[in-house]
């Protein structure tokens, strides 16, 4: 015996579309062997057409109807075939067979368990989108109010995932949908009835309908996403040529009774001209991480830690968690303090022998900036410069 | 009310259930019963037959009496029973009604 697998040409619930394919195809010899959603395997046999029918399988069932009914069926010339996928059974009888269902009604009870998974809001298309992207915003505001550090500093994953996750949940909306609406029409009494040959034009729907949507959600969350899937890096301070927010404390270089002991993590090679990383995230998608040192080992140190937070993400709570954080605890030995008449939002300066870590709020954006040296951060003339970073924007998408 | 449950009787099903108002009934004896009464008027299928023969018994309108090979015999509930009772009542009343405005008799 030979078989021949086919692509399943349209989804499950066309039901009225995959019966006539499925007949269509034994008048060619090819006889229905068995199907999931995505494939059909046939046999080959002398060209017969028969018909067939689906019929929804009931929640609790196996993959073959129950003994009784199967029996019943068959007294009526109808053979059970396959089960196709999680939805239904397929039977198949000779042409000119009493029809298998008679009351469409009666029929649309099978699928009425499929229906009662339909939000009734979420008929429409647009509406079970909107609806998604809501309930995501509103997961992200949540999550940037009660936790915007993890959101700002590990939220990628989520920023990733996004449209992804939309994308599934559409087309896992769609199969339930399309019961759905099996079971309308035949509530109102009338069964899906496929014109001649019109698995060809589905088909077709089919293949555009499975390639638009994904290009439609690139387009839609592409941009909004493209820095993260394409411009990430972390590159030598001297290779980068576009605009990024950089400090120069002109001083670093020049400090030479500053001996350095605190820093371990810093680079050991002396002539080091620093790293810049660009990172983004779900709460933030412009990060930057620039790290500046003097020549030696023993020169002063600059770090910059840069972000534009997205509007959900509350920077006081984001700079609230972050002290919090284990560094610049009291126990530590870290002395923190507000910092009063600044031309910033919030400024909390953290101090801790030669090292000063300098935090700034700003038109919710971030900026850190650490210093191990002996300048004094915290002076109005050092304001200015911070500020003029702050004011610029440094999307490059 | 079972009729809540059920919403409504289609043809069928009220046929179904009005074929179980004498005796106890196999599924091939409904086709039959239900095929001379209205002179194949109205026909089923064996997923009609097995749907509603199932919903009924669900609904405790019909109960299972004996199983011999492959033939399952039933009969009607008192539940059963009141339900066709009111079915045919509200037909009744139906053709009352159309009768009354058109003024003329069925």
């Amino acid at each position: 015996m030979k078989y021949i697998k086919k692509l399943i040409p349209v989804e499950p619930y066309e039901i009225a579309i995959l019966e006539n394919w499925f007949s269509d195809l034994s008048s060619q010899g090819l006889s229905l062997h068995s199907a999931n959603t995505i494939f059909a395997s046939f046999e080959e046999k002398e060209p017969k057409r028969m018909i067939y029918r689906m019929e929804p399988k009931k929640e609790g069932f196996g993959d073959k109807p129950p003994q009784k009914q199967m029996e019943l069926y068959q007294e009526y010339g109808w053979e059970f075939i396959s089960i196709f996928g999680k939805y239904f059974y397929i039977y198949a009888a000779e042409e000119g067979t009493m029809e298998i269902h008679t009351d469409p009604v009666v029929e649309s009870s099978l699928y009425k368990e499929y229906s009662k998974q339909i939000d009734p809001l979420s008929n429409s298309l647009f509406l079970s989108v909107l609806l998604y992207v809501g309930l995501t915003l509103l997961f992200l505001i949540i999550r940037g109010q009660t936790n915007p550090t993890r959101l700002v500093r590990f939220g990628d994953t989520q920023a990733m995932i996004l449209p992804y996750l939309l994308l599934m949940s559409y087309l896992f909306s769609l199969r339930p949908r399309g019961m759905a609406r099996v079971h309308k029409q035949l509530s109102a009494g009338f069964r899906p009835v496929a014109e001649e040959e019109p698995y060809r034009k589905a088909i077709r729907k089919h293949k555009i309908f499975y390639c638009l949507i994904p290009l439609l959600l690139v387009f839609l969350y592409g941009p909004l996403f493209l820095e993260h899937f394409v411009l990430e890096y972390d590159k030598p301070l001297a290779e980068i040529d576009h605009p990024i927010p950089i400090i120069e404390l002109a001083d670093i270089e020049d400090a030479p009774n500053f001996y350095y002991t605190d820093k371990n993590w810093r680079t050991d090679t002396p002539d080091a001209s620093g790293a810049v990383m660009f990172e983004t995230s779900a709460g933030a998608l412009v990060q930057y991480y620039i790290t500046q040192h003097g020549v030696s080992n023993y020169s002063a140190s600059l770090s910059l830690d840069y972000k534009e937070f997205m509007p959900y993400v509350s920077s006081e709570k984001y700079l609230e968690d972050w002290l919090d954080s284990m560094w610049y605890q009291d126990e530590n030995g870290w002395i923190t303090e507000e910092l009063i008449e600044t031309p910033f939002d919030k400024a909390v300066l953290a101090k801790k022998g030669n090292e000063q870590v300098l935090f700034l709020i700003y038109d919710h954006k971030w900026l850190e900036v650490n210093y191990v040296g002996l300048k004094i951060l915290a002076q109005p003339q050092y304001y200015d410069m911070f500020l003029s970073v702050l004011q610029q924007d440094y999307h490059r998408s | 009310m079972a009729k809540k449950s059920l919403e409504v009787l289609t043809e069928t099903m009220f046929y179904v259930l009005m074929a179980f108002q004498r005796q106890e009934m196999c599924g091939a004896d409904i086709v039959q019963f239900i095929g001379e009464r209205t002179k194949n008027h109205v026909s089923i299928g064996p997923g009609t037959l097995y749907t509603i023969l199932a919903k009924f018994e669900e609904e405790k309108l019909i109960e299972e009496t004996a199983v011999e090979g492959r033939k399952r015999t039933y009969r009607v509930t008192n539940k059963g029973r009141e339900l066709y009772a009111e079915e045919v009542n509200r037909l009744r009343m139906c053709i009352a009604d159309a009768e009354a405005e058109s003024h003329i008799s069925f």
